[in-house]
């Protein structure tokens, strides 16, 4: 309890004393220790798979992570898909599970560009990202309600977009909105819905990102989050992905 | 009837003025709809988009992410080298950038998975890495020209022409996205040399084309009708206002099709050329009949209000006729683009006609200015000489015209079509080259897109497609087939070893898991997995009856492999085989359908079959004579070719209305017929060549056209002008029996 109280007084005071004068490096830096504060997370997830004509294709997965990097999932539903597993270690390394086969692949790209499972999401979506750390930035404008900022990704993050724009939420420093640009277009648009506090957290229970160029969209839904489980380390490795 | 005609010719020579300022105000409105009239190069149009074929290629379009492919060629000395392949990595990310593309193939973004052990690596064919490195260089070459799947696809066998494909968006503007293309590449300053080629840009080409023509050829074929008409009327009026006519239809015309938003296409931009050469005809005779009446000594008012009552009827007669003759693609063709231009030039006619008997005697009557000398007797003289040279040899011109009759029919059959859109370029000219590149080097642009409805996620489904496509590689020798079969083996083989469809459908669904999201896959099945496309490329120099049977081989196999799939073949070879069949149709229903509609109506207006019979002979003998001279010249029956009999019967028939309704009047006062056909062919018959030759002089402009079918259109619908114009001539002058004379 004194946690959040400590939180929402913080949250409060730093909107009151310095929103009008926060530098775009602060807007990015509030962003990060509010999107990366959880230690870890286990996340029952529906992922429904939108096409251009509006035909839908649901999955279920549960996934547990932890840190910014270490994340294990397995479906469990659709029926065909139940039992395939991924386990995403740094750096850029994939192990993947075919219950079908009875194999686990390591799979490592070149390009972070891979669509995550069919979705609208690639794997470098799906990692956590520090935007302090590995973005440069400039504020493009704001309103009462947000901050638009331009980010560009520094050359070590090896990212494959060429910039991302981010209306970054005054009230939870929570990006709401991103727009995703591909060698000068905007290709992609990610938006974050329902905000709602779980736990000490505040989270955005449903992503919906758009693919502007095919008309295909994914809209990922938290049916329901833990966080700061003390998830063990030896979930995150090739024997859990079989089990 | 007669008497409320007369009144009604009355109200338009008194209140001319009037109709001037009316037929001012509404060109004006017209002209300024026409600025905004659109043009559609888009060749799949030309069939209904009920059509299943049309119907199963803009399914593709939409489920599939786009059915359009173009095609840049890099051509240098060598593609592995440091210097050609960064140029083609830097077009190829350029051409990502352009809006209205989503996808770009290159050998410069080709993704590679190579397997050992448990370990699956994802990378880029061409590492940019090792550019420096000649062994590598030369060992990359090697691979993208032995590699099954890669052979004839990036790189030609020299070594020296490299392929970029580009996938189009379905529903961007081609024609914008083409051009910026265009200006990327000439902006880029690259070493090697670009060819472009598919369909996107081959549309592109023939929107610049009819817009070319449009501009190149309506001057030309005004400054002929001006030189025609100043011989033949010797006065300004005479060549200004059969010329303001024919603009005003023109205008009216284009004006109404923007209005209902009706784009130009390679067909109806023919439609300014036809009325101006038919448009003015009903004005020349008009204003023929004037002259010849103020020769007689009537002024001017007298004269037009004369030529209003005796010129109507043949004039709205031969208005009709022609209008029958546009009209008949409408019921005769499956063509929506011929069914377009049939309306529409209709249309045009009717507002010629409508101009003829309003806006041309209304200025005639501000002009005023009477002609000194209508003919000298010496030029009537002249011409009675060729007609009683005609009369005289009139046994030997029979026998020539059913000698040519007869051998045109021997050679009918033989007659050769075309629907492929690249033979619209004519040989030599940019893009064809552009495209006989591509065909010669590369594996292809013309590709067969079969449809496999069904469950995708069943093994026992997949082996149905791998058994067609098995098919077409080894029955059929078409070797370039891409299908999500390919990808599946391919992937199973870097899971167990085994380049085959898996054994399950668990492992299938595995499968699928792993290759999910790749853009490419977009294209060869559909994400919920109930349908696929499995693409047969083969190279564009396939005779359409070659084709023909490769489509039906195909369609035999689907058959027999049917069971719970449903199969359906579309693509554009299919579009041609489709566009061949109905322009065979469309040729034979429209002249037949044309012919007997104005045989009903000369027989009800001469009140006698048998000169319902005699008044469409000439055309009759015409027609057969032109097609005989199509195949022994080669001429295709194309998408304009197949115009030229209904058009030929439309406007040709005009002939012999106005020589029958002359011939009549003439009868009626003069009993001696040798000289009742002396003063029709003097005057009408005088009218008849000059609209003749007004008419071929239009058409024959069309020989310029950048396009190939037009050109030949041009060609053969002056001949047929011609040729309409004499054989009313000299049939009628040697064939009304002394019977009907009476």
């Amino acid at each position: 309890m004194k946690k959040i109280i400590f939180l929402l007084l913080s949250s409060i005071l730093t909107l009151f004393l310095f929103s009008e004068d926060l530098k775009p490096e602060n807007i990015l830096e509030k962003v990060d220790s509010i999107t990366n504060a959880p230690k870890d997370q286990k996340i029952f997830m529906t992922i429904t798979l939108v096409d251009r004509s509006g035909e839908k294709s649901v999955r279920k997965i549960i996934m547990f992570q932890k840190g910014k990097d270490k994340r294990v999932g397995k479906f469990i539903y659709p029926s065909d898909k139940k039992g395939i597993g991924f386990l995403s270690l740094p750096p850029n390394v994939m192990h993947i599970y075919l219950p079908a086969y009875k194999k686990i692949k390591n799979i490592t790209s070149q390009s972070k560009n891979g669509s995550f499972s069919g979705t609208d999401f690639t794997y470098e979506d799906m990692e956590m990202t520090t935007f302090s750390k590995d973005y440069t930035c400039k504020m493009l404008s704001q309103n009462d309600s947000f901050y638009n900022l331009e980010v560009v990704p520094k050359k070590e993050k090896n990212s494959f977009y060429e910039k991302l724009i981010l209306s970054v939420d005054k009230k939870y420093f929570i990006p709401t909105r991103i727009q995703f640009y591909e060698k000068g277009k905007n290709t992609k648009v990610l938006e974050r819905e329902s905000i709602e506090r779980v736990k000490d957290y505040y989270i955005a229970k449903v992503m919906v990102m758009k693919n502007l160029q095919t008309g295909h969209q994914t809209i990922m839904t938290y049916d329901s989050i833990f966080f700061d489980t003390n998830l063990p380390d030896d979930i995150f490795t090739d024997r859990f992905l079989k089990e | 009837m007669v008497s409320q005609r007369g009144k009604g010719m009355e109200r338009i020579v008194k209140n001319n003025k009037l109709v001037i300022l009316t037929t001012l105000i509404f060109t004006l409105t017209m002209g300024f709809f026409t600025l905004k009239i659109k043009i559609n190069p888009d060749v799949t149009d030309y069939l209904p988009e009920s059509d299943t074929v049309v119907k199963n290629f803009n399914k593709i379009g939409r489920d599939y992410g786009g059915s359009l492919t173009g095609f840049l060629v890099y051509e240098s000395d060598k593609i592995f080298d440091e210097r050609s392949l960064l140029e083609v990595k830097r077009l190829s990310e350029e051409m990502e950038k352009v809006e209205g593309i989503n996808l770009v193939s290159s050998i410069s973004n080709l993704v590679d998975i190579k397997s050992k052990d448990d370990d699956i690596r994802i990378e880029k064919v061409i590492s940019f890495d090792s550019l420096k490195d000649e062994k590598y260089l030369s060992e990359k070459e090697k691979f993208f020209k032995s590699d099954n799947f890669y052979k004839g696809k990036f790189l030609s066998e020299d070594g020296k022409k490299s392929l970029i494909i580009l996938f189009f968006d379905d529903d961007c503007d081609q024609q914008k996205v083409c051009a910026e293309i265009k200006n990327i590449v000439k902006k880029s300053e690259l070493k090697g040399k670009i060819y472009y080629g598919g369909l996107p840009f081959l549309f592109e080409e023939i929107g610049t084309l009819i817009v070319k023509d449009l501009t190149k050829l309506l001057v030309p074929c005004i400054l002929i009708m001006v030189i025609i008409l100043s011989i033949s009327f010797k006065s300004v009026e005479g060549v200004l206002i059969p010329l303001f006519n024919s603009l005003i239809s023109i205008i009216s015309v284009a004006g109404i099709m923007s209005i209902l938003k009706v784009k130009v296409t390679i067909i109806s931009n023919i439609i300014p050329i036809i009325l101006l050469a038919v448009g003015s005809a009903y004005s020349i005779h008009f204003i023929s009949k004037v002259y010849e009446l103020e020769s007689e000594g009537k002024n001017r008012k007298e004269a037009i209000e004369e030529s209003l009552k005796v010129i109507f009827l043949p004039i709205s007669l031969a208005a009709l006729t022609t209008f029958i003759g546009f009209i008949s693609f409408v019921g005769g063709s499956y063509l929506v683009m011929i069914r377009e231009f049939g309306i529409f030039t209709a249309v045009g006619v009717l507002v010629s006609f409508f101009l003829s008997v309003t806006f041309t005697p209304s200025l005639m009557i501000i002009t005023k200015k009477s002609r000194s000398v209508v003919n000298s007797e010496k030029e009537n003289d002249r011409f009675v000489e060729i007609v009683d040279k005609i009369i005289k040899y009139k046994k030997m011109l029979v026998t020539l015209s059913v000698t040519l009759s007869i051998v045109s029919l021997i050679f009918l059959p033989k007659i050769s079509r075309s629907a492929d859109i690249i033979e619209y370029f004519k040989r030599g000219s940019e893009f064809r080259k552009s495209n006989d590149i591509i065909e010669k080097d590369f594996n292809g642009s013309s590709r067969f897109l079969i449809i496999a409805g069904g469950n995708m996620n069943s093994v026992k489904n997949l082996k149905k497609v791998e058994e067609v496509e098995t098919f077409i590689k080894d029955s059929l020798g078409l070797n370039n087939t891409n299908s999500i079969i390919q990808v599946i083996k391919r992937t199973n083989k870097i899971i167990e070893g085994k380049e085959q469809l898996p054994e399950n459908d668990e492992k299938l669904s595995n499968l699928y898991f792993l290759i999910e999201g790749e853009k490419s896959l977009d294209r060869l099945i559909k994400p919920d997995k109930s349908e696929t496309v499995l693409e047969v490329s083969f190279q564009d120099g396939l005779s359409l009856e070659r084709v023909r049977k490769l489509q039906e081989k195909i369609e035999e196999k689907v058959k027999m492999v049917n069971g719970d799939l449903n199969f359906s073949i579309t693509g554009m070879p299919s579009v041609y085989i489709r566009l061949d069949k109905s322009i065979l149709k469309s040729t034979i229903v429209s002249t037949f359908l044309s012919l007997g509609l104005i045989f009903i109506l000369l027989s009800f207006i001469f009140r006698s079959l048998i000169k319902g019979v005699k008044g469409i002979l000439p055309i009759f003998f015409t027609i057969i004579m032109v097609y005989g001279i199509m195949s022994l010249t080669r001429i295709s029956l194309d998408i304009a070719t197949n115009l030229i009999g209904s058009i030929a019967i439309g406007i040709g028939i005009d002939y012999s209305i106005h020589y029958l309704l002359r011939l009549n009047s003439e009868l009626k006062n003069n009993k001696d017929f040798n000289v009742a056909t002396k003063n029709t062919l003097l005057t009408t018959g005088r009218a008849i060549l000059t609209n003749v030759f007004t008419v071929s002089a239009g058409f024959a402009v069309l020989i310029f056209s950048e396009l190939k079918p037009l050109s030949n259109f041009g060609f053969l619908i002056m001949l047929t002008m011609l040729l309409a114009g004499f054989s009313t001539i000299v049939i009628f002058s040697v064939s009304i029996t002394k019977k009907e004379r009476k």
